[in-house]
């Protein structure tokens, strides 16, 4: 994982670290395995630390209950991940990202070298992430780094990452992206496009922004959006940042404490 | 009364979009990986793999479309416990939704 915590100017902050700890409690829980983390701070709860300074930051906005914030975004290390990571076969995964399941074991019994995310479905039915089915200029299909899976042969896929992202405004053009914001997802889906890649053969459950966090137990995370509630206890990658609130993290915690 | 009858239709649609959830983890469920391919033990690729009984080494291709050398009686094998164990799970957990009543017991 990958986790670095900021304030917003709200004066707000985001325990990306807190919930990295959650992501670990469950992936030891479902998975078994040995949990690394990347940050600027030791992080209790690791088997693995690699302790790095900040990488540069996007300004990146976000609602916060009723008040929208910005942040700065540390989302660039993704790629030089290929020689942090101590393990032989790594598995990433984005610190909101819950495992309810052993499914991406699957991933190091097929160990192909580079495997990644391209679908997502949302479990609230609105189909909320289909117009993301492929990059914005409709020419490749976009990929979602949120969870991502390689072994010691993928050494040219994050060569040819860093070489995007070095080259990032001009992708943007060919690729119709934002050049403002660097994303993980975009650099991604182009080197799975353009190198031999295998897409993981299920859909990431996700959640869009408006879900909120209404409850955690051995049933699993129950959501609210609207009127509506739903209780998921699939893989879920929740998108909405209120459960990084005290309460929610609280709740999360006591969750995956009691996952083990 | 309009609002009662409204929030009433809410929540069946939402046991509905439950099911639905859970049928997407039972297609989850049946993806492994074995001899370096990757295979959906659904009904087509057993009904497949049950004509080619008695037979040690075959090419199939997997949910990539590569083809793959394998022995069929043992995909085979692999394929029926997945679904079975696969399948006790949804039914489990669909028994277990049925009996909700309200959101609140979601």
């Amino acid at each position: 994982m990958v986790a670095f915590d900021s304030v917003t100017d709200q004066g707000n902050t985001l325990r990306y670290t807190e919930l990295a700890k959650v992501c670990a409690n469950l992936v030891k829980r479902h998975l078994k395995l040995p949990v690394g983390i990347v940050s600027d701070t030791t992080v209790g709860g690791f088997d693995e630390h690699v302790i790095v300074d900040k990488p540069s930051a996007d300004t990146r906005h976000v609602a916060i209950g009723d008040v929208h914030e910005s942040y700065n975004w540390y989302n660039d290390y993704r790629r030089q991940l290929f020689n942090l990571t101590p393990f032989d076969r790594t598995l990433l995964l984005d610190v909101d990202y819950f495992l309810q399941t052993d499914q991406y074991l699957k991933c190091f019994e097929f160990d192909a070298p580079f495997q990644i995310v391209n679908r997502v479905y949302d479990p609230t039915g609105r189909k909320s992430f289909d117009k993301y089915l492929t990059l914005p200029n409709r020419t490749i299909p976009q990929c979602w780094a949120t969870a991502m899976y390689w072994n010691k042969n993928a050494a040219e896929h994050f060569e040819y990452a860093n070489m995007i992202a070095d080259n990032y405004q001009y992708y943007s053009r060919v690729f119709g992206f934002s050049h403002k914001q660097y994303r993980n997802d975009m650099v991604f889906s182009i080197v799975s496009h353009m190198l031999p890649s295998y897409n993981m053969p299920w859909a990431m459950h996700m959640t869009s922004g408006d879900c909120s966090l209404i409850d955690a137990t051995e049933h699993g995370l129950k959501l609210q959006y609207n009127n509506n509630v739903v209780r998921l206890n699939n893989d879920v990658h929740v998108l909405n940042k209120n459960i990084m609130s005290d309460d929610n993290i609280y709740k999360l915690q006591q969750w995956s404490n009691n996952a083990h | 009364m309009s609002d009662s009858i409204k929030q009433k239709a809410k929540l069946a649609w939402e046991r509905k979009f439950s099911y639905l959830n859970l049928q997407e983890k039972f297609q989850d469920e049946l993806t492994f990986a074995h001899s370096n391919g990757m295979w959906r033990a659904d009904r087509e690729t057993i009904g497949f793999l049950s004509a080619f009984k008695g037979i040690d080494l075959m090419i199939v291709e997997d949910i990539y479309n590569v083809p793959r050398q394998i022995n069929p009686n043992e995909l085979l094998e692999l394929c029926k416990q997945k679904y079975q164990f696969a399948a006790n799970n949804w039914a489990t957990e669909y028994a277990r939704l049925s009996t909700v009543r309200k959101a609140d017991n979601v």
